[in-house]
């Protein structure tokens, strides 16, 4: 708009009457008669949602999955861009949702310049500096490119408005990755989460932390939950049920179904059961949670596939569904927490291997699951998409199928919804079938049963709270799974909490880290106790071009968080000129805002029970 | 970063110019100001400017309103860059004879009023009262024909709600002009 032709104005009211002259909301919402081009109009709730996003500054948007949540958020900009009430937003999402995110920008918004940020620091140095309206950019990658200082990429500019999708992965307040989220400087907050309440209460305060005005980007201090907060949590949470606003929405079965395994795979399951319940036994007061816990693993990974034999029931099992499905022209999303050949997604493939199946998994570049996803869509002869729990589990829309396995199972039940709920969504014609897998006889059985036991007991709290039921399963239950009493100090300690490792002295809790990498395909070397200067160990890999990466690995297995000194001393302790050298401080209690703030200045990656979780799945073939 | 909007039917059919026309709220004089838009409603420029009017009981009122609403309406149009194909303007504001009497304007002139106005349209004026809006649109000229662009233009800003809101808009930029003014001292 021209408004410059009058003498002497200045940037100032020139902007104003852009804003002041702007279209009126109204004209501009997606539906008939927007004067804005829409590739379709919302529904009604829908419409509700972009409304409330435009007229207040902090939003939790918590509507069930597949309800909408990107589109709405993505409408809502697109209007504020226009009525230049912003010029600028940043869109924080998991590595697996950018590409998503990319789609829907150009379809709801195509007129919007979107710079992603990604790829080597050069690259990304460029991004931030081009004239964008909105800046995409992972949760992992803000953490690298957060700094203190005002003149980082993400703190240059005050945001018009910070969109963090899955908000949920800010729900530690300790990680590097939520301090940096709550010091963006912003005027607007959005935070979109289909799981508002995953685990407990604390999860939502961190949330709410982010959800405060912060146009100077300064430090957020720790809030408490409390009446106040719960009342400020009702005003910005805006939750729709999909039962209340999609009731046309196909209807979701779930069957279980239970599955006898083969004489050879019980044979090996029974051999490992006994023997791995022989050993728990002569560790005596020794026992940990954690020698439980891998047992449970290795008998769920036998009831996958049989380890002599590669037979496997389940398999058999998905086959013969699979040839009836395919007859009805139906596709199916098969879902299992393992990735590897020999009990995971890999070996699921070889099963179903003449159904043509594809693989989604963590390992893939952006570019190779953007392409495993369009080539399942457009090519029906892929009748199966065999997918990683964590990888494939969040985001993605496949309607497609109709048809949901979960070839084993998570605990906790909110993940394995998130993970059925990429068929069962908007944009979804047909009824949505899910099968679950149980091996009669096994721990898997025992298991589940176990948990719809303690699901009941909780199904008259609040919509909103959805618990983390592993949590829920104490010492008692996972020792009394072998018909084992757990010694006094495991018993006192939370399944998977920082006291587990707490129970171990330092020297075995640094072993127990050197075997993790090892598993994870290092070559790691402990240093002297003497003479570690602040590293415990230094692993090695080389990939498939060459490259080698080093990693200087300290471990503080403390009751307390790490804090600003052990960052330090491990700084110090790096070689310098190692160009793939990079510092890995491991502390299952957390770190302090001080130790966060400066190991994320400094490239130093912080690993805290939640990481420590998903890289010890990922070390036991998981993802 | 400016971003354009999507070149659509609606916007090939021309602009169209929205003039206001406020008196002080000391009673001194008349702010003016000339908001040109899309048929979709984007801004495309907004011209303001203002006259004091004589303090003496020589003038009568009606011709001092006259006389401003002239003064106004002949130096915005001369200091707008854009070519509006169609100029509206609130009949309360606006008299019949000062668009397409005093100014001669070769594009035809629209004063709208919304049902509750006193508002008549003059002898030689043609009213058309659209349906559904509760406006009533009193033409300098025979109304736009069917198939004509202003009539396009015109229809398309009736669909979107977009007739009478203009005005509220360009009321709005006068006052921010005012706010800043204010400030400036």
């Amino acid at each position: 708009m021209d408004t410059a032709h009058v003498t002497g104005m200045s940037p100032p009211l020139r902007d104003r009457l852009r804003a002041a002259l702007a279209p009126p909301i109204a004209t501009l919402l997606p539906r008939p008669g927007s004067i804005l081009e829409w590739p379709s109009s919302l529904l009604p709730f829908q419409l509700d949602g972009v409304r409330v996003l435009l007229s207040q500054a902090e939003v939790l948007l918590a509507d069930d999955m597949g309800l909408g949540k990107t589109v709405q958020a993505i409408a809502a900009l697109r209007i504020l861009l226009h009525r230049n009430e912003v010029e600028s937003a940043l869109v924080v999402a998991p590595a697996s949702l950018i590409h998503q995110w990319r789609q829907e920008l150009s379809r709801w918004a195509p007129e919007l310049r979107v710079s992603t940020v990604a790829g080597t620091p050069e690259q990304r140095g460029f991004a931030w500096s081009v004239a964008a309206h909105v800046f995409l950019i992972t949760y992992e990658t803000l953490r690298s490119d957060f700094a203190p200082y005002a003149n980082c990429g993400p703190r240059r500019r005050t945001w018009g408005a910070v969109i963090l999708d899955e908000a949920q992965k800010i729900k530690n307040r300790n990680t590097g990755v939520s301090t940096s989220c709550k010091m963006l400087p912003r005027h607007r907050s959005w935070a979109l989460t289909g799981t508002p309440l995953e685990n407990k209460v604390d999860d939502l305060v961190s949330i709410l932390e982010f959800l405060q005005p912060n146009p100077g980007g300064e430090p957020v201090a720790p809030l408490h939950f409390d009446p106040t907060l719960a009342e400020r949590h009702r005003d910005l949470q805006l939750r729709r049920r999909k039962k209340d606003v999609l009731p046309e929405l196909p209807p979701k079965t779930v069957i279980r179904v239970l599955l006898d395994l083969s004489e050879e795979q019980m044979r090996s399951y029974r051999w490992a059961e006994e023997d791995g319940v022989l050993e728990l036994r002569q560790r005596g007061e020794t026992i940990q949670l954690t020698h439980v816990l891998q047992l449970i693993t290795r008998l769920k990974q036998i009831c996958n596939f049989c380890p002599e034999t590669g037979v496997s029931a389940k398999v058999n099992d998905l086959r013969s569904r699979l040839a009836v499905l395919a007859s009805e022209d139906h596709r199916v999303l098969v879902f299992s927490q393992y990735t590897d050949d020999v009990f995971g997604v890999r070996a699921i493939e070889r099963g179903i291997s003449r159904h043509g199946p594809l693989m989604f998994t963590g390992d893939l570049s952006q570019e190779e699951r953007k392409a495993r996803i369009a080539q399942f869509k457009r090519d029906k002869r892929h009748r199966a998409l065999i997918l990683s729990l964590r990888a494939g589990g969040q985001g993605l829309n496949l309607q497609e199928a109709s048809y949901v396995v979960h070839f084993d199972r998570w605990w906790n039940p909110a993940i394995e919804r998130q993970a059925e709920d990429r068929s069962h969504r908007m944009g979804q014609t047909m009824p949505v079938t899910v099968y679950t897998y149980t091996c009669v006889g096994t721990i898997e059985e025992r298991i589940a049963d176990l948990l719809e036991e303690k699901q009941k007991l909780f199904d008259v709290l609040i919509d909103e709270v959805s618990l983390d039921l592993d949590r829920l399963l104490t010492a008692e239950d996972l020792f009394g799974l072998f018909g084992l009493v757990p010694p006094a100090s495991a018993a006192r300690a939370s399944p998977r909490g920082a006291q587990a490792f707490g129970e171990i002295t330092g020297g075995e809790f640094e072993e127990h880290m050197a075997e993790m990498f090892r598993r994870l395909g290092f070559t790691v070397d402990l240093t002297p106790a003497s003479r570690d200067g602040g590293v415990d160990a230094i692993a090695r890999r080389t990939d498939v071009v060459g490259i080698e990466t080093t990693l200087y690995i300290q471990c503080k297995n403390h009751a307390a968080p790490a804090g600003v000194e052990a960052v330090r001393a491990l700084i110090g302790a790096v070689p310098p000129g190692d160009a793939g050298a990079r510092a890995i401080l491991i502390c299952p209690a957390g770190f302090s805002a001080d130790a966060v703030a400066l190991a994320g200045e400094r490239g130093v990656q912080l690993v805290d029970e939640k990481a420590l979780r998903v890289l010890a799945s990922q070390a036991s073939g998981g993802d | 970063m400016g971003i354009p909007f999507r070149a659509s039917e609606a916007s090939a059919d021309g602009l169209a110019a929205f003039l206001r026309v406020i008196p002080f709220p000391e009673g001194t004089g008349y702010d003016g100001a000339l908001f040109v838009m899309s048929g979709n409603g984007e801004p495309v420029e907004f011209c303001f400017s203002s006259v004091e009017t004589p303090r003496t009981a020589l003038w009568r009122k009606k011709d001092l309103v006259r006389r401003a609403a002239v003064e106004l309406a002949r130096s915005l149009m001369n200091a707008c860059r854009s070519s509006p194909v169609l100029v509206l303007a609130r009949a309360e504001e606006v008299g019949p004879d000062v668009l397409s009497g005093a100014l001669e304007l070769s594009i035809p002139v629209c004063r709208v009023a919304r049902a509750l106005d006193l508002s008549t349209a003059a002898p030689d004026e043609h009213e058309e009262i659209p349906a559904g809006d509760g406006l009533h649109l009193f033409w300098s000229v025979e109304p736009p024909g069917h198939g004509e662009a202003t009539r396009r233009l015109i229809d398309g800003l009736l669909t979107s709600g977009l007739l009478a809101e203009p005005f509220d808009r360009a009321e709005a930029g006068l006052r921010e002009v005012r706010s800043v003014e204010t400030q400036q001292g």
